[in-house]
């Protein structure tokens, strides 16, 4: 890497006409991980950094149970893993656990770290009082069940908001860390190292 | 005391818009002193954006 007149020059970084899929599509697995493959370590530690602050200060906040995927088989429709979603005259047919959870759509774009999320999803019903914590990750992520929810809910403070509101923010930012890493910076350094 | 402070949400709204700034700063620049520059005028953005949304909200609320 050499560096002249203030504008950094590095063949890894991607720009106009020069893409990085797999890059990419690390960040999207862990932040910052497309950019340490470009070996854009200061990037690639900031990025890591704000977004994995972002995404467990929220989950703190939240009392470690704001992230997760519910089954909601008590909410409408009963029984039934998809819903309707009504725009103007169109009917669409949506994942019901994602319709209750709209946040998880937003969660999941951290990475892995979201995924246990999704095991806890496919593995246990949040409303059976037997279910037993799985192997490895035991109850993290666990869906709490729609009573817990309500209390939580009706008796927490205003921060159970606030606290989704950070791992929401943090997946939505790693979506722009994916994108810094697919192809490159968009400032006007970017197009002059081109 | 303690507890009071850190159960409002502007005690938490600093970890939340800091981070926004300079993930938003690095995507726009390649050099590190660029970022921070950057990340000031998004936080000063930010700041001006939501400050301005508080002053309405608070002004409605002693209207009303």
């Amino acid at each position: 890497m050499a560096e002249a007149t203030g504008i950094v020059v590095n063949s890894r970084i991607p720009g106009p006409g020069r893409i990085d899929i797999g890059a990419g599509m690390a960040c999207l697995l862990v932040p910052g991980l497309g950019q340490l493959l470009q070996r854009r370590y200061f990037k690639a530690g900031l990025f890591c950094f704000c977004v994995y602050f972002l995404f467990f200060y929220g989950w703190h906040l939240g009392n470690y149970s704001n992230v997760y995927l519910p089954r909601a088989h008590e909410c409408a429709p009963r029984a039934k893993n998809w819903t309707t979603v009504t725009a103007g005259p169109l009917s669409i047919p949506f994942p019901k656990a994602i319709y209750y959870r709209l946040q998880f759509a937003g969660q999941l774009g951290t990475g892995i770290v979201a995924w246990p999320a999704i095991i806890q999803f496919w593995a246990v019903d949040e409303e059976d009082p037997n279910a037993k914590p799985l192997p490895l990750i035991g109850l993290i992520m666990r869906a709490p069940p729609e009573q817990k929810l309500n209390l939580m809910q009706t008796h927490g403070t205003i921060l159970w908001e606030l606290a989704w509101v950070f791992t929401v923010a943090a997946g939505l930012l790693n979506i722009l860390v994916a994108y810094d890493a697919y192809a490159g910076p968009g400032g006007p350094e970017a197009r002059s190292n081109s | 005391m303690i507890s009071s402070v850190t159960d409002s949400i502007f005690f938490h709204f600093p970890m939340l818009v800091m981070p926004i700034a300079l993930v938003y700063g690095a995507t726009r620049h390649e050099h590190p002193w660029n970022i921070l520059v950057e990340a000031c005028r998004w936080l000063y953005r930010l700041l001006m954006f939501l400050g301005t949304i508080a002053a309405v909200v608070f002004l409605m609320t002693w209207l009303i």
